[in-house]
């Protein structure tokens, strides 16, 4: 095995064992689910107002033709207004992953967003929010600011299932001659409460996306993943995901994603 | 909270964006939005299925139609918002200390399983069911509290989506419950210390939010003598039983912790554990719920402020109970009853208004306790007979309290 794999697998197995001994520290809230935690799809709520938590993930890339790759995330959240959040967030990563072929260590881009939720869920109005991102080119061979904007929309179907529709506009402000500057996605997630009516802390998640290819004349790249999301503590909760992107065409590689994430509020 | 002016604009948005969700997303759910229920307030479902679809059609009025007090002229704008504001709790070194005293703290976890579902099946077309399964479940949990303090409004997301500005107001007021407990469970305070912290808290919520509730006391004989009150004890009497039980629990803990040591309130809580577990939550003899100052003297004497606040927010959770449980209403009635209730109770309500006082003579200000004194509940019969007041009738005017 190489020295690069045993790497990422080691990183990857100390963050999640920091995580499953972690039992006391809502972000602390099982059924509040922000991107990354553990899949790529937001709900419509926002943290609560005067919330900060602490979100952190880490990720093990299996690339179908590549390096065994490791990302760590690192975010903070605070719920400055009402109903609206800030997010800062970092993640570097080392290895290989299906975007790159580098497999040297990336301290990754920096990321600033906001989010506000307009509305809670209620009669048959679904919970709708917005959320705008910028990366910062903080990162290895980075140009430019990279932008996304995103649309959500929160709806209960039946009495415990909920529909979570993600539509992204990623906008690459430094974009190359052979890249698109913009590139649409769609994500749909679906979560339910597990256990219910005997426990009441944890949480099942999955989506279904589809994304644009990011250079010219690539083809859409479909993904799907599933998840967990369990409480640990007062306040945390503990994510466990997988995820796999479906090549669009023969220039992308697909990999499979392994996601362990802890959060916690104060 | 907003200016008249923005919120119209972003109701305007709303109605954009959830046009363009809908033609994406099929509704599963039939209902009516409406945005300003002051100019309509109905929406023509009665009930809802498990699924989210209606199952029944309006209840026609009977012979138990009563006529039901009109909704009042110009209600606050923060009753119809349609916010989450979800508000984090104060911090403080003393934030989960009452898992110190851990079989309280998941008695406590329980008590948040139990009403969100017994909620959620009244609004869900369940309420045939309340005293068999529904019951059972409720009991399940409370003899296998959960570790952590469940979220309500995940366990009752029907209800909160009918009922989001009273979940509001009962999530804010149990915050403050929460952590006036955290504060007498924690080692890390001194005496004088959780006095003042209980104080700030105390501040913070009235402060924070417009739809606080009242920490005057209420004359609970007027709040009980509405045209559907104790429906739900009469229909219901084992889940009303355990709701009573919540009550008694609630407001024991404060004088069973206040001025203790952690070792003290330990021992104490073995006591009133067992006492709660074995009578109090079981108890369907009880002609009303237990009031804050009878079950903790000592902490109501101190901070009779929020002990009027918590025995508020019960009457409002019997009001609510009540409401849901009068089957002779439509569901438009039921959502004007539920706002009228809240109005009854909110602190702007009784903005000025003095204890000790009476303003007007209809019942609803009627708060005749001296200044520093908790309220008692005021009955127009007393307590051993209370049972079928006068409706609307007025307390005698020198009853303080049982």
């Amino acid at each position: 095995m190489k020295l690069i794999t045993k790497q990422a697998i080691a990183a990857f197995c100390i963050t999640a064992l920091m995580m499953s001994g972690t039992t006391k520290a809502r972000a602390g809230d099982h059924n509040n689910i922000d991107a990354n935690r553990p899949l790529s799809f937001d709900d419509a709520e926002s943290i609560g107002y005067r919330e900060q938590a602490i979100e952190m993930g880490a990720s093990l890339l299996l690339p179908r033709d590549g390096d065994v790759g490791g990302e760590l995330e690192i975010e903070y959240v605070y719920g400055f207004a009402r109903n609206t959040h800030f997010h800062i967030g970092i993640n570097p990563s080392i290895g290989g992953s299906a975007d790159t072929k580098d497999t040297r260590f990336d301290p990754g881009n920096v990321s600033v967003g906001i989010f506000h939720n307009f509305n809670r869920e209620y009669n048959n109005t679904p919970a709708f929010a917005v959320r705008a991102d910028a990366h910062l080119p903080t990162g290895r061979d980075a140009s430019g600011v990279d932008l996304r904007l995103r649309g959500i929309a929160s709806k209960t179907v039946g009495q415990y299932d909920r529909l979570h529709l993600n539509l992204d506009l990623n906008v690459k402000i430094d974009a190359d001659s052979d890249e698109r500057a913009f590139v649409p996605g769609v994500v749909l997630g679906y979560s339910r409460p597990l256990g219910y009516p005997r426990r009441f802390d944890r949480t099942f998640v999955a989506e279904v996306g589809v994304r644009g290819g990011e250079h010219k004349g690539d083809g859409a790249i479909a993904s799907a993943g599933v998840g967990l999301r369990q409480q640990v503590g007062y306040q945390s909760v503990v994510d466990i995901g997988l995820q796999t992107d479906f090549a669009g065409d023969e220039g992308d590689r697909s990999q499979l994603r392994l996601t362990a994430g802890y959060s916690f509020s104060f | 909270m907003k200016s008249e002016k923005t919120r119209h604009s972003k109701q305007l948005l709303l109605a954009g964006i959830v046009t363009i969700f809908g033609l994406i997303l099929p509704s599963t759910v039939r209902a009516e939005t409406t945005f300003n229920h002051q100019q309509d307030n109905g929406q023509n479902h009665q009930g809802h299925h498990p699924n989210g679809t209606d199952n029944s059609t309006a209840p026609e009025p009977s012979a138990h139609t009563q006529i039901l007090p009109p909704l009042p002229p110009k209600l606050p704008s923060w009753i119809d918002n349609k916010d989450r504001n979800h508000i984090y709790r104060q911090r403080g070194v003393y934030n989960d200390a009452i898992y110190n005293i851990k079989a309280l703290a998941r008695d406590l976890n329980a008590v948040a399983v139990g009403h969100a579902m017994a909620y959620e099946d009244l609004v869900t077309g369940k309420a045939n069911r309340l005293e068999t399964q529904t019951f059972d479940r409720i009991n399940w949990v409370l003899k296998n509290p959960p570790r952590f303090m469940p979220d309500e409004a995940n366990i009752s997301p029907t209800f909160g989506r009918k009922y989001g500005v009273l979940e509001q107001i009962f999530d804010w007021t149990h915050i403050l419950h929460a952590q006036t407990v955290d504060v007498l469970a924690s080692p890390k305070l001194t005496d004088s210390e959780k006095e003042a912290e209980i104080d700030r808290l105390y501040r913070f919520y009235v402060e924070t939010v417009p739809y606080a509730i009242t920490d005057l006391p209420m004359n609970m004989g007027y709040l009980d003598s509405q045209p559907y009150s104790k429906a739900f004890r009469q229909k219901y009497p084992k889940v009303n039983g355990l709701f009573w039980g919540y009550h008694w629990l609630q407001g024991t803990m404060y004088d069973t912790l206040y001025s203790q040591t952690l070792a003290q309130q330990r021992a104490a809580y073995i006591l009133v554990g067992k006492r709660y577990h074995e009578t109090e939550l079981y108890r369907t003899d009880r002609p009303f719920m237990p009031m804050f100052a009878e079950v903790s003297p000592r902490f109501a004497a101190r901070f009779p402020y929020i002990s009027n606040v918590f025995d508020n927010l019960h009457m409002l959770h019997d009001m609510v109970n009540d409401i849901l449980a009068s089957d002779w209403m439509t569901e438009k009635q039921k959502e004007e009853q539920i706002k009228r209730a809240i109005w009854m109770v909110s602190a702007e309500t009784h903005k000025s208004m003095k204890p000790g006082k009476q303003y007007g003579t209809d019942g609803l200000h009627d708060h005749r306790f001296m200044p520093g004194m908790p309220g008692m509940g005021m009955m127009p019969e007393g307590l051993i007979n209370h049972h079928h007041g006068e409706r609307n009738s007025t307390p005698a005017s020198n009853h303080t309290g049982h």
